[in-house]
């Protein structure tokens, strides 16, 4: 049962943690992105 | 409007049917007699393997395509489901070392469809290798080839149990050696994680369009 218990954690644990992953990394990359294109921005107004 | 909700829609059956694929193997299906409870690990093992070769399956067509047609979304689609293809690989390996020590005693063997299944994700996390360390427009293609010639695995992945003599269980599906409700439980797993797939695609391909729009920006402000 231990063995069972732990192989399922462990496929649960390791999906969850990848789509945690890809959302927090998303979250981030839209932020350097919106500062990317102000700084363009100020960039070119110069 | 529609492609905004069919991404939150996807996700939400997505769970909602691994959440039911969790609930028939824990709480309906039967038991099986000779391995006992342990066995239940294949209605997830079985699943994880077959996605896998799907997913390495989309990389060797996005690779034939990227090589043919030199466009940046079939290595983009090709990258993100080799990625998706090496946790899916990571997962079912893992999973079958516990049921191998359980059933067999020890965590490995060299036997032949372990082996196969283990140079499947050297040969994938190779690509991912290949793909990050070389330069940009080299990357591409050699990983493109990697991606298509490491496919040449995933056949032998799937025929090691019928060609070589293994301890591996044989082939169960094909052979009706699963009872109607093991057989049925095991179909529902292998759909939820089939959309599972979809949706871990998409979501990876949005971060991908994200990681190229980034490095993109940061060419334009340093010029």
């Amino acid at each position: 049962m231990g063995y069972l218990f732990a192989a399922y954690t462990i496929i649960l644990v390791a999906i969850f943690a990848y789509i945690f992953f890809m959302f927090y990394r998303q979250r981030r990359l839209r932020g350097e992105i919106d500062f990317l294109k102000e700084t363009l921005e100020a960039k070119e107004e110069d | 409007m529609k492609t905004r909700l069919a991404l939150p829609a996807l996700v939400g059956v997505s769970f909602l049917l691994m959440f039911a694929a969790l609930c028939l193997v824990f709480l309906w299906v039967p038991t099986e007699a000779t391995m006992g409870v342990v066995q239940r690990v294949l209605y997830f093992h079985v699943p994880l393997a077959w996605v896998a070769f799907l997913a390495f399956f989309v990389v060797l067509v996005g690779s034939i395509l990227y090589l043919w047609k030199r466009e940046d979304r079939w290595d983009r689609l090709a990258y993100c489901s080799a990625e998706i293809g090496v946790v899916f690989t990571t997962l079912n390996l893992i999973s079958g070392v516990i049921w191998a020590k359980s059933v067999w005693g020890v965590w490995w063997i060299w036997d032949a469809r372990l082996t196969t299944a283990l140079v499947l994700w050297l040969i994938y996390v190779a690509y991912l290798l290949v793909r990050s360390y070389a330069s940009a427009t080299q990357a591409r293609s050699f990983a493109a080839v990697v991606g298509i010639v490491g496919f040449v695995d995933v056949p032998i992945v799937f025929m090691a149990i019928r060609w070589w003599r293994t301890i591996h269980p044989g082939p169960v599906v094909q052979t009706g050696g699963l009872s109607s409700s093991m057989l049925y439980t095991l179909i529902v797993c292998l759909v939820a994680f089939t959309l599972f797939y979809v949706v871990l695609m998409a979501l990876r391909v949005s971060l991908r369009d994200a990681e190229e729009k980034v490095e993109a920006l940061i060419q334009e402000t340093r010029r």
